[in-house]
C-alpha cells in the first residue's frame, strides 16, 4: 500500500513536469490575448534559468521559454488554439517548437517513472 | 546480512543515483533541476531516518510504513514553503518544486525498501545518513553554484 501510494505521488510529479516545461512552449496552451508587459526575472544562475514572463491585457500572466519570449514584442495580439505548433502573432504565424528543456524533461522522466516502478515492484515481492 | 546490504544499496544509492545521471545527461543545461532534486531526495531521505530511529520496537513494523509515506509528503510540504518564501528568488518556480518533491518521493520509496518492515541495524541508517548529507551537499552545488 505504501508502495503504491509512493508510485502515485511520484507519478504525478512526474506529470508536473512534463506539463509545465511543455506549457512554457506554450504548445499545450490555448492564447488568445494582447502582451500587455514583458518581464525577465533572474534566478540563481542569471542567463541560464531566467524567467520569462508575459502579461497579457486579461490579466493572464504566462511563464515562456526563453526563445518564444525573445521573439514577442509588447503590444502585440496573440491567437492560438491548444496543440497547435503556431502562434499568430499580429496576424502572422511563428513557428512553435519544443525547448530543451522540455525534450530533456520527456527522457529524464522516462527514467525516473522506470525508477519508481522498479521500487515499488520489488516492495511488492517482498510483502 | 548480505541481502539487505546489496538492497540498501540498491535502493537508496544506485536508484537516486541513475535518476540524477539522467538529470546530468539530459538536462545538463539546467543544474538547478538536479540541484532541486538532489537536495528533496538528501533532506527527505535524513528526515526519514532520523525519525525511523525513535520509532518504539514494539510499534514499529506496524506504523513504519505508513510514516514514511507521510514523512515524504511532509518534505513535499516543507519543500513548498520553502520555495514560496526563502527560496523564492524570481518566482515559486514549478518545476523545481516538482523536482525536488520527486527526490523526496525517490528517497522515500527507497527507505521504505529499506526499513520498512523492520528496524534497519544502527550501521545502515548510518549509512544512510551519510548519503543524505552527500545528496544535500551535491544539491547545494548544483542549485546554488
Amino acid at each position: 500500500m505504501a508502495g503504491a501510494v509512493l508510485l502515485l505521488l511520484g507519478a504525478a510529479l512526474v506529470a508536473g513536469n512534463l506539463w509545465y516545461t511543455a506549457a512554457r512552449s506554450t504548445i499545450p496552451l490555448a492564447i488568445d490575448g494582447r502582451v500587455a508587459s514583458r518581464e525577465i526575472r533572474f534566478e540563481k544562475h542569471p542567463g541560464g534559468d531566467d524567467v520569462c514572463l508575459l502579461t497579457l491585457a486579461d490579466g493572464r500572466v504566462l511563464h515562456v521559454d526563453a526563445a518564444l519570449f525573445t521573439a514577442l514584442g509588447d503590444g502585440q495580439s496573440l491567437h492560438k488554439r491548444a496543440w497547435e505548433r503556431t502562434l499568430e502573432r499580429d496576424r502572422q504565424s511563428l513557428p512553435l517548437a519544443w525547448s530543451a528543456d522540455a525534450q530533456g524533461m520527456w527522457r529524464t522522466m522516462s527514467v525516473a517513472l522506470v525508477a519508481l516502478i522498479v521500487l515499488a515492484g520489488w516492495q511488492w515481492t517482498l510483502r | 546480512m548480505g541481502p539487505i546490504i546489496a538492497r540498501s544499496v540498491l535502493a537508496v544509492v544506485v536508484a537516486p543515483l541513475v535518476l540524477a545521471l539522467a538529470y546530468h545527461e539530459f538536462l545538463g543545461h539546467r543544474s538547478d533541476y538536479l540541484g532541486h532534486y538532489l537536495a528533496g531526495c538528501g533532506g527527505t531521505m535524513l528526515l526519514i531516518v532520523c525519525v525511523l530511529a525513535i520509532l518504539p520496537d514494539v510499534l514499529y513494523e506496524r506504523i513504519a510504513p505508513a510514516t514514511i509515506v507521510l514523512l515524504a509528503v511532509a518534505a513535499i510540504a516543507i519543500g513548498a514553503l520553502f520555495e514560496s518564501t526563502i527560496y523564492r528568488i524570481a518566482k515559486f518556480d514549478e518545476v523545481d518544486f516538482c523536482n525536488q518533491s520527486l527526490g523526496a518521493v525517490l528517497a522515500a520509496a527507497g527507505v521504505l525498501l529499506v526499513a520498512g518492515r523492520a528496524k534497519p541495524p544502527l550501521f545502515l541508517s548510518s549509512g544512510m545518513v551519510c548519503v543524505a548529507l552527500g545528496l544535500l551537499a551535491a544539491g547545494y552545488h548544483y542549485a546554488f553554484l
